[in-house]
């Protein structure tokens, strides 16, 4: 049974390799995509990467393969990912981790131009939930009863330089309150730590925090995006309740190397904005709290460029340290 | 009665032909991956997200929770045959169900096995039909303080875990914890021990650990000995247990479900601490707990009850709570969400037809399973006669897949080799693994809910005295050293 299996195998790898050699010649794309995620299977990131995958391969008329490289909150797959060749065959989903990793660990590589940024794909919000028994029940309420006692309220997060950890940091660094931050191991033992009181205060994902929340665990205080959410109309922002200015995003956008040709750029961003247009994967994004963006290139390394700059400065206030 | 109503509404919805077909699908699948080492569900159930969007919710779920308990049923299948751990939580059952393929027994340990998985099923779904929100709720009871005195019981008890030379066993324990603690700290961000690398950031992963100290270390030893290595068909005793297996199996089994199905429930702490912690409990019944590490049916029965039970209640709190208890599990909760279902408290109201048919479907899956795996276990048993040297080499062929396939990175890899080599001096200075493992499990989460708890209470101490089921567990701390240092003290500890 064995021996012949294997030689299937190499009769297959090598027939795989004379295939992909005549076929560099052909038009983009000849063959199958390898679409990097910077974490193990499980998290939201991965699970857009898995909506988006079969939508644009059947765009583009090649498979695009998800293939999870976890570790370091993306910097290992970016790192391996900035020396894959530059012809349009591995692509990356980029995550919020992408954005404070220059801030929190020592990189290999720059995270603006080592990639050629294609589209923003889509950006969910965090919301502001507490205890039922936290007394405030606004966002100013909380600012006057955090000046009130200060060093007193614990928050959870997911763990540290994750968008949860960072939401209450910015919001700290923003209206002079001073909070405990207590980290766990991700974002499951974070909100039980949230429904069972040890913490009072978290910036969950919408999706997950919100059915609490209707549910009577919890109490919604606000969102954290630039405008209130689809999935909670009724709950005013951050910025709108009392913080003018205030925004945190979690953003999933897709990139390539640097030095990606153009032509094959182009090609990536038109298919990846025709499968964000379609229905399906727009209510799909939506079920996950991602609403759908897909913007230019240029406007994408311009917003990663702004996302670096703002969390460089409040990690650098919050004395927040990696390495 | 309204639990037989809801049930008999379950299994009419788990009986219909296709949740049946995408039942069995699962668990049939399951049970490959299970045997497949490092190919685990969590990846498989990653790459068949996809084709979810095209079902309907209670077929999908019913098939993806197939694959997660079926994998349980397979993971011991490796750790009997060849000491590879198949899955993290079948790790403890390598101990004694390898010593038992040693001695002609591989199939008894296999049924055993199969037979202990199915009676923890049944148990664990009973109670999530039974009981899901309550325990769920007992769930919210653990916080910081609990988790540090839990794990400083267990960190006492591990000593039971040793063989021999209780100074080594101790030695081994601080070594995993030594391993356990290497990269970012979850209280500080910090990364500890990683000496600049990258991949050491996150820590090193369970599966490379186990599979280096297990299977590569046990396959290098093998290879050191002169003599052909023993074919175990020659003295293949029997394909299934005799009475007596069964009798002293079924108590283990028992107990093996009640401690997998309460560690089940903890988001985190998982099935693999349920098996480690029932067979220490296993070996501290024992009358005679020298038999352990020497092919005790027990030591085979108590972990795959626990895991098994573990995995049915790992459902509690993502059914009843909205909250994934391991990455496996948000991937469920993933793909109900992109079904438009709100898994949380709501859910046994708004879906009753998910939540009792997948109960059903539960039921169902583990009776299929034992019906799969008893017919393979002669099978199973014929895979040892294929010659050694085309054994080994196929072993670590897919201890190398297995490894790579977690974070598809190399360097999981040549660690879980060098890993090995530590196994193999190991081996050399008699020292066991099974307490180096439990160190490396137990060490990081202690220290983690430790720190925590002492943030939460401002630096005071008395808290974990102050919580009840904290003190319980102190308690029961103090009590159990007082058990094992008395006996050490009065006479010199026999060598075993």
């Amino acid at each position: 049974m064995r021996p012949p299996f294997i030689c299937r195998v190499l009769a297959l790898m090598l027939s795989a390799c004379a295939a992909s050699s005549a076929l560099a010649q052909a038009p983009y794309p000849a063959k199958p995509i390898r679409f990097i995620v910077g974490f193990p299977p499980g998290g939201t990131n991965d699970i857009v990467a898995r909506v988006l995958a079969p939508k644009v391969s059947e765009y583009l008329g090649q498979q695009l393969v998800v293939e999870n490289r976890g570790g370091a909150n993306t910097a290992i797959a970016s790192e391996m990912f900035v020396r894959t060749p530059p012809d349009g065959y591995t692509i990356m989903l980029n995550a919020p981790g992408y954005a404070t990793n220059p801030s929190l660990l020592k990189l290999n590589f720059d995270s603006i131009r080592d990639f050629a940024f294609i589209t923003l794909a889509a950006e969910s919000q965090n919301l502001l939930v507490v205890h039922p028994s936290f007394p405030p029940r606004s966002v100013k309420e909380l600012i006057a009863f955090s000046k009130k006692h200060p060093g007193d309220i614990n928050y959870g997060s997911s763990g540290i330089g994750t968008t949860v950890h960072l939401s209450a940091e910015l919001f700290q660094y923003m209206t002079g309150t001073k909070w405990v931050h207590v980290a766990y191991k991700g974002g499951g033992p974070g909100l039980v730590a949230l429904l069972s009181g040890e913490v009072s205060l978290y910036f969950g994902n919408v999706p997950t925090v919100i059915r609490q929340a209707r549910a009577g665990k919890l109490r919604a205080i606000a969102t954290t995006g630039a405008k209130r959410t689809p999935a909670a109309p009724d709950i005013p922002t951050v910025a709108e309740a009392g913080v003018p200015g205030y925004e945190v995003s979690t953003f999933y956008g897709v990139s390539a190397p640097a030095k990606t040709p153009r032509p094959i750029v182009d090609r990536l961003h038109a298919e990846f904005v025709r499968a964000l247009n379609a229905p399906d994967i727009r209510e799909r994004l939506q079920g996950l709290g991602a609403d759908p963006v897909g913007n230019t290139p240029e406007q994408y390394t311009a917003f990663m460029q702004n996302e670096i700059a703002k969390w460089a400065k409040v990690i650098k206030a919050a004395g927040i340290k990696g390495e | 009665m309204e639990l037989f109503t809801n049930l008999a509404y379950g299994f009419g919805v788990a009986f219909s032909l296709q949740n049946l077909a995408y039942c069995f699908a699962g668990v049939a699948l399951g049970t490959l991956i299970g045997v497949l080492p490092g190919v685990g569900p969590l990846v498989t159930i990653a790459m068949l997200f996809p084709i979810t969007f095209h079902l309907p919710a209670v077929p999908a779920i019913i098939m993806l929770a197939g694959i997660f308990y079926g994998a349980q049923y397979g993971g011991s299948t490796t750790s009997i045959l060849v000491n590879l751990p198949g899955e993290t939580a079948s790790a403890v059952t390598c101990i004694d169900g390898y010593q038992m393929a040693r001695q002609g027994r591989a199939g008894p340990a296999l049924a055993t096995a199969a037979l202990a998985s199915f009676f923890a099923g049944c148990v664990g779904t009973l109670l999530i039909a039974l009981a899901g929100p309550t325990i769920g709720e007992w769930a919210l009871k653990f916080g910081a303080a609990e988790y540090s005195s839990l794990m400083l019981m267990a960190l006492v008890a591990s000593a039971v875990m040793t063989q021999g030379d209780a100074v080594k066993g101790l030695a081994m324990v601080v070594l995993g914890l030594i391993i356990g603690v290497i990269g970012i700290d979850v209280n500080s961000g910090m990364a500890r021990y990683s000496f600049g690398v990258p991949e050491l950031i996150d820590g090193i992963g369970f599966t490379v650990v186990a599979v280096g100290l297990f299977a590569v270390a046990e396959i290098v030893a093998n290879l050191e000995s002169r003599e052909p290595r023993e074919v175990y068909t020659g003295k293949v005793t029997g394909l299934m247990p005799t009475a007596r297996d069964l009798r002293d199996a079924a108590w283990p089994a028992a107990r093996g479900t009640v401690v997998g199905a309460g560690f089940g429930v903890l988001p985190g702490t998982g099935p693999a601490l349920s098996s480690f912690a029932t067979y220490m409990l296993e070996k501290k019944l024992a009358r005679d707990p020298s038999r352990f590490g020497r092919g005790a049916i027990e030591g085979v029965a108590a972990p795959e009850a626990a895991n098994n039970a573990a995995a049915q209640t790992a459902f509690i709190p993502m059914l009843t709570l909205g909250i994934p208890a391991s990455a496996t599990m948000a991937l469920m909760l993933g793909a109900l969400t992109l079904q438009g279902i709100a898994a949380g408290p709501q859910v046994m109201v708004d879906k009753p037809d998910l939540f009792w048919g997948l109960i059903a479907s539960m039921w169902i899956g583990n009776f299929l399973l034992v019906v799969l795996n008893l017919p393979l276990v002669g099978l199973w048993v014929k895979l040892l006669t294929v010659p050694y040297r085309w054994l080994f080499p196929s072993i670590i062929v897919f201890c190398c897949i297995g490894n790579y396939s977690v974070n598809n990175n190399p360097f999981d890899v040549y660690l879980c080799a060098a890993i090995g080599v530590l196994g193999y001096l190991l081996v050399k200075l008699e020292c066991e693994p099974a307490p180096l493992l439990l160190g490396y499990v137990l060490g990081p989460l202690l220290e983690e809910n430790l720190r925590r708890a002492l943030l939460l209470s401002r630096g005071d101490p008395t808290v974990f005295l102050t919580r009840p089921i904290s003190l319980a567990f102190m308690i029961a701390t103090v009590l159990i050293f007082i058990i094992m240092v008395v006996p050490t003290v009065r006479a010199p500890r026999r060598p075993a």
